[in-house]
Formats: C-alpha cells, sequence, structure tokens
C-alpha cells in the first residue's frame, strides 16, 4: 500500500488512550484465551481477555463473553415447551372412569410425587457420579436407583473384586464407574445367561452372514486394476461381539461434539433482521446486518436499547 | 412368517400373554396399538396417534392426551408434557394419560394389564434413575404381565429395511428379520440420534446425539416471525402448524438465501419482487371461519393489495409472506451453529459415529441410512443428507439415505413387528421375574439386551 512515503516506526512507548488501542491480532482467539488465562502474551488487559472466550473460527470480535452468554439464553429459551413459566394441575378424574383411588406402593408414591425435571436428574445423577467415584455405595445405589436391598448389598463386594480391562470400543479413557459397573454386571452369575445365548444364536462363527443373493453378470473388464473397487475387510468376530456387548454411553457423552470437522469452515453468521448473510456489523453492538435498509432497522432498536 | 409363529407358539410358556400393547411414547405423541399372536398376516396394523400432553387453552379448559382432538380454539394454548428430552420425567402426567387412554372404564384403548404383554420404545442414552422409575411404574402400578423396554431406534430393524430402499432383488425373497446391518437416524420432537445397528442391535459406543429436534425448530420459527412480523411466541401451536406445512431443507442454501433476499437499499430485485420461487403466504387461522392455516403462492398483486386492506383495517384474513423462514428454520438440522450451538450438524453427527466402528462395517452402513421421525417429513431432507454424507464419506462408498412411507410410526410398526417375532420372548421380563430377582436385575436385563 502506498503510504505517500510515510514509513511507521514502531515505538517501544504505547499510550494508553481511553476508548481504543491497536491490539495484535494474533490469530487463533481459542489459543489466545488459553494464553490469557495461562498469563501468556494476550494477558495484558483482564477486560479484554474476558471478553475474548469465543470459541474456535470465529473472528476476534465476533463472540465476546457478553454476546456467548446471549446466545446460551437464548439456546435455553428454544428449548422449552412453553414460552412461560406455568404449571398445568393434573385435572380431576372423569366421573365413571372406574379407576378407584387405590394405595401405590412405596416406590410409585415417590415417583409420581415426584416434581424433578429432566434437568434436576442429570444433575443429581452427575453429582452420585462425581461422589460415587470413591465411594462403592453410592456406586451401587446410582445402579439399582431404587432397587431391591438383596442385590444392592453383593454390589459394591463385585465392584472391588473385578477388575475388568476395558473394552476397546467404549470412548477412550472417558468411561465412568458407572460404565465399569455396568460391564462387571454382565459377569455376574444371576445375570441372563447372554454369552451363550449369542453364541448360539449368531451361528458360532460369524455375526454376520455372507451374501449369498445373485451376482452382476461378469464383465471383460472386472479385473481391469483401475476399475477395481477397494473394499474394506470385515472386522472379526471378537471385534463385533465386543462392539455389541459395549454398554451405553452416558447422556452427555453421547451428545454430538464440535469436531475437526466442523472446525473447518468458519461458522456462518446471519443479518438479524432480515435473515440473509450477516456481512456488515452494526459499530455500536456488534449486531450482524446484511445492508444499509437492515442497518436501519436494527438501528432504531439499537438506539432505544443503548441510546446514542 | 407362518414357521415362526408356529415355533413360537411352542416356545411360549402356557399362560403367557398373547396380546402385546405397543407404545412408542413420543415426546410429542404417543404410538400406541395392539398386536396380537397369531394373526400374521396383519403386517399393515396402523397404530394410534395421541397427543402426548395436558394442554389448556386460552379459556382456561384442560384436554389430557386424546381429548385435544376436541379442542377448537388453539390460540394461546400451553402445553405440559411428560416427556422431556424424548425421557418419561413426570409420571404423574404420563400416568394420567395412559390411564385415560388404556386402563380407564371408557378408555378408548382398553387394556387389561395382568394379561397383556407392554413393549415400550425408550431413546437412547436414558438416565439409569429414569429407566428403573419406568421399570417400577410398569409392574407397581400398572402391572403388566410382562415387559420389553426396549431401545426405540433399534426397532426400526424389524422393518423389511431393503423394501424402503427398493433395493432390486427377486420378489419372492422373504425379508430377513431383524436387518443385519443399518444405520438409522432418528429426528423426532426432542432431538435427533445416529445409531448404528447390527442384527438388530445399536452398538452403544458409537450412538450420537444432537440437541436439535422439531421443538426446536418450531420454537426458532415462532423466534424468527416474532421478529419480523407478529408476535407467535405464544402460539406454539400455530408455529408447529406452519413449520410442518410451508418449511422445507433446501438443497442449495446459498442460492435460496440469495432469491429470497430483498436486497439493499433502494434496490428493486426482481426475484424479491416475484417471491422467486421461495415465498409463500401463510394464512393464519382464526378459529371461527378457518381452524387451520393455509399455504398458499405468493402473489405479488394480490399483497400489494392486502397490505391497503389492512391499512385502512378491513382485511378479512391475517396473511404472513413466508420468505427465508422457509428454510433457515431446517436448516438448524444441518448447521446447529447458524444458531449459536456448538455441535455437529446432522451429516457430522454421522460421520463422528461411523469414526467409532472399525471401517469395515462403512459400506454396509452407508448404504442403508433409514431416516425416521417427524422431521424427515420435510421436503428435500433426505436428499440433501444424502449429498452431505456423500461429501464426507469415501469415494468408494456407496450412499443410501431413504425414508419409510411414514417415518413418524415407523418405529412403532418395527415394535408390532417384532411383538411377533420369536425374539420377544427372549427378550421380555415378566412379572413374576420382577418380583423375584428386583429392579436391578431387570435392569441389567434390558441393559445386555440379552437375544434369544
Amino acid at each position: 500500500m502506498n503510504n505517500f512515503g510515510v514509513i511507521e516506526v514502531a515505538g517501544a512507548k504505547t499510550t494508553n488512550a481511553p476508548g481504543w488501542a491497536y491490539v495484535p491480532d494474533t490469530g487463533h482467539p481459542g489459543l489466545s484465551h488459553q494464553h490469557a488465562a495461562a498469563g501468556g502474551k494476550n494477558s495484558k488487559n483482564r477486560k479484554r481477555a474476558a471478553r475474548s472466550t469465543g470459541g474456535p473460527n470465529l473472528s476476534y470480535a465476533d463472540m465476546s463473553a457478553r454476546q456467548e452468554a446471549k446466545v446460551r439464553k437464548e439456546l435455553e429459551l428454544l428449548d422449552r415447551d412453553n414460552p412461560r413459566d406455568l404449571s398445568i394441575p393434573i385435572p380431576p378424574k372423569p366421573k365413571g372412569s372406574g379407576r378407584d383411588t387405590a394405595k401405590h406402593t412405596p416406590n410409585v408414591r415417590k415417583i409420581l410425587q415426584s416434581q424433578k425435571t429432566f434437568a434436576n436428574h442429570l444433575d443429581d445423577w452427575l453429582a452420585l457420579k462425581e461422589g460415587g467415584a470413591g465411594n462403592a455405595t453410592a456406586c451401587a445405589m446410582l445402579a439399582i436407583a431404587g432397587g431391591r436391598k438383596g442385590s444392592a448389598v453383593q454390589q459394591p463386594q463385585q465392584q472391588q473384586q473385578h477388575k475388568k480391562p476395558e473394552t476397546p470400543a467404549s470412548r477412550g479413557g472417558t468411561s465412568s464407574s458407572k460404565q465399569q459397573s455396568k460391564q462387571e454386571d454382565v459377569e455376574m452369575t444371576d445375570a441372563p445367561d447372554i454369552e451363550a445365548g449369542e453364541q448360539t444364536g449368531g451361528g458360532g462363527s460369524t455375526i454376520l452372514s455372507p451374501y449369498r443373493g445373485p451376482l452382476p453378470a461378469p464383465h471383460p473388464r472386472d479385473d481391469d486394476p483401475l476399475l477395481v473397487s477397494r473394499v474394506p475387510s470385515m472386522p472379526a468376530d471378537e471385534e463385533l461381539k465386543a462392539l455389541l456387548a459395549a454398554p451405553p454411553l452416558t447422556y452427555l457423552e453421547a451428545r454430538a461434539g464440535w469436531g475437526d470437522e466442523d472446525r473447518k469452515y468458519p461458522v456462518r453468521v446471519f443479518c438479524e433482521v432480515c435473515g440473509y448473510w450477516g456481512r456488515v456489523k452494526c459499530i455500536k453492538c456488534g449486531t450482524r446486518v446484511c445492508a444499509l435498509d437492515c442497518l436501519d432497522t436494527h438501528r432504531e432498536d439499537c438506539v432505544t436499547r443503548y441510546g446514542l | 412368517m407362518k414357521k415362526n409363529g408356529a415355533a413360537k407358539v411352542q416356545n411360549v410358556a402356557p399362560g403367557a400373554p398373547s396380546r402385546t400393547l405397543v407404545l412408542d411414547n413420543g415426546a410429542h405423541t404417543i404410538k400406541a396399538g395392539y398386536v396380537t399372536d397369531g394373526d400374521d398376516d396383519a403386517t399393515d396394523e396402523t397404530p394410534k396417534l395421541i397427543p402426548n400432553c395436558i394442554a389448556r387453552d386460552a379459556d382456561r379448559k384442560v384436554y389430557v392426551g386424546q381429548e385435544l382432538e376436541q379442542c377448537k380454539d388453539f390460540s394461546e394454548i400451553a402445553f405440559r408434557r411428560p416427556v422431556e428430552k424424548g425421557f418419561i420425567v413426570s409420571w404423574e402426567a404420563q400416568k394420567e394419560i395412559w390411564d385415560r387412554q388404556f386402563f380407564d372404564a371408557n378408555a378408548a384403548q382398553p387394556c387389561d394389564p395382568s394379561e397383556t404383554r407392554l413393549v415400550l420404545a425408550e431413546h437412547s442414552n436414558a438416565l439409569p434413575v429414569l429407566q428403573s422409575h419406568c421399570d417400577q411404574m410398569v409392574f407397581e402400578e400398572f402391572g403388566f404381565a410382562s415387559y420389553y423396554r426396549a431401545n426405540g431406534p433399534s426397532l426400526n430393524a424389524y422393518h423389511d429395511v431393503q423394501a424402503i430402499f427398493r433395493t432390486p432383488r427377486d420378489p419372492a425373497t422373504v425379508a430377513q428379520l431383524p436387518a443385519e446391518v443399518m444405520l438409522l437416524i432418528d429426528t423426532g420432537y426432542s432431538n435427533t440420534t445416529v445409531t448404528p445397528l447390527l442384527q438388530g442391535k445399536p452398538l452403544h459406543s458409537a450412538v450420537r446425539r444432537l440437541d436439535v429436534g422439531g421443538k426446536l425448530l418450531t420454537n426458532y420459527l415462532a423466534r424468527l416471525i416474532s421478529l419480523r412480523h407478529y408476535d407467535m411466541r405464544n402460539e406454539p401451536h400455530i408455529v408447529n402448524e406452519m413449520k410442518e406445512q410451508a418449511c422445507y431443507v433446501s438443497l442449495d442454501f446459498g442460492a435460496d438465501l440469495d432469491r429470497a433476499w430483498k436486497g439493499t437499499r433502494g434496490e428493486k430485485r426482481a426475484d424479491y419482487l416475484a417471491g422467486g420461487g421461495v415465498a409463500k403466504e401463510y394464512v393464519l387461522p382464526d378459529f371461527h371461519t378457518r381452524s387451520k392455516g393455509i399455504v398458499r403462492d405468493f402473489d405479488p398483486e394480490q399483497a400489494g393489495h392486502a397490505k391497503k386492506l389492512a391499512r385502512l383495517g378491513e382485511a378479512t384474513e391475517d396473511v404472513l409472506t413466508l420468505r427465508n423462514e422457509r428454510f433457515t428454520v431446517p436448516e438448524l438440522l444441518f448447521h446447529p451453529s447458524d444458531m449459536g450451538m456448538r455441535q455437529s450438524g446432522i451429516a457430522n453427527l454421522v460421520w463422528e459415529s461411523l469414526l467409532a466402528v472399525p471401517t469395515g462395517l462403512w459400506p454396509a452402513l452407508l448404504a442403508n441410512v433409514c431416516v425416521v421421525g417427524g422431521n424427515a417429513l420435510f421436503d428435500g431432507f433426505i436428499q440433501r443428507l444424502q449429498k452431505e454424507i456423500v461429501k464426507l464419506v469415501p469415494d468408494d462408498c456407496i450412499v443410501r439415505v431413504a425414508r419409510p412411507a411414514n417415518p413418524i410410526t415407523s418405529t412403532w410398526v418395527g415394535g408390532a413387528k417384532l411383538a411377533k417375532h420369536e425374539n420377544i420372548t427372549g427378550l421380555c421380563v415378566t412379572k413374576q421375574e420382577y418380583e423375584e430377582y428386583g429392579a436391578a436385575w431387570v435392569a441389567r436385563k434390558f441393559a445386555t439386551g440379552s437375544d434369544a
């Protein structure tokens, strides 16, 4: 760029002018955030570090902590059944329903009276799991969750005796105490006899039977090395058996992650007014809009919220 | 089929129930119906769809489950749903709905639990607490004679899967049940899961879940409309209908977005003015003359005329013009990051799931991708998903994506076929067994998925 002959010389002195400053954009915001947390190169300005918690692949200014909190709140709203909090009580039983107000067993009464939401149950379960790592009794409680006492007493002993190796198929290294307890359960004597059943059911040798249907007509160029398709070999029976026997993942483990494949492309941003690509940002609040028309619409909103 | 039936009769212990209640207890609708042993020919049963909610309308009248059909005015209706994230959480409400549907004296689908077997589909990766609640309620409160808590996605393996894919084959071939290998995508009301199935059993370590489902899409559409047109946040029912009727999955997102764009200031884009093939008008229901919304083509002249009428206060109908809302909403299934959610889209979810299984299974799984659940009904969903998966996987793999004729009841139909299959006897737990061995034993049996 032609700077009209003026050459900028980097000075050692930095001025802290109020309101604005040059900030070196060190590229990967996720990394720079980690550095900031560890007292790295971007840690000078704590406020800025706090604001730049945006994840990978967003440009530096795309996600401030404030915006992220907003997104989180909106996602929570989107996940609700009703926009407002409300409680709809169970209506009284219809006449002639033939239902007697029968006694419930204690277990059932407890379940019916429970006002817990799914989030409560999830938190409970996480807490149990955390606490249960060193506490076998809690683990057993978790596994049977209100079951009969007989097996509850047996289970902790079982857990301490067996230390089975993990199946290779379970997610690398993140296996929980819950999973272990479940796996060991397979070996318990009073459980249904699975291994025997699988051997007979799977035909003894193979789980997947070979293809026996009609084959396409042979072609003179079938053996052409350029046309041969590569088919990976089938996994061995042991591998398949281990896969089938793998315990279910926990609720949180099964959740989709934000993988490398997603990181490949930048996150798309949209105009918050009309939904077209968000090509411009409002100077005041950073909201994305597409063009001048939408920017004007947004300004009205922006001014009432933040003032001129 | 006949042979299996005959073999089963011999297997069944005397006194085993011959009637099975198959129940796919979805968060939005319950799919329920009975299957009787013996009549093997009736394979085309359809379940009853029951709204799984307790609803309260603007007049504070309360409807439970099936009674919602009597509701005339859905404006400002509020729902209480016993199922959260696919799992039965509020048994108080669920019991009331089940009671009125199955167990009351004048129930619509009467049932004597002590002589009935229950096949209940549940979501993958449930919390153990909720599973044990479910077992206890089934045996201690309702008292079913025998019970199988099945993994919902895996029930779909009991379809004739190759018929869904229209695989060319000898018409005399008898379908092998369960299907040997398939990749099942269940995209329902609460979330979307990917489950590889081998011999009808899920490969648990490769099950992945995306927290985007029909509910979130409806809420997102409600938010967009509230921003751009009227405040519809309190109208979940109307918005849901609008979503079902008007939304589609775009095959070329960028191009569609361009066609629906108004343009910058003063620009008069021809596509925008003429609708560009994207814009549709949605006539809102008023619940007097019109109980359901109507989608109609966008007509620029009439739109101008209607605007004039509205200004004068003489409009007879409330009309919304839907443009990019029609495809940006289902787009969330493919790009959840569009609304800031840090999760992979559905195609990447398939990829993540594939990475957890041996490469040798990939060709088979990818050639049998089956999509069930209400979201599969969006136009273009199957084609788009196929396109996205092809982009991700090795070129040598043939990718086939299909949906059954009715993706909503597909899991139920699979369950009904399982109920007639000989496998079922080995899978069920009887009430005696529950009383003798306890809840923990039952939980373990279902978790290990022992099979005949």
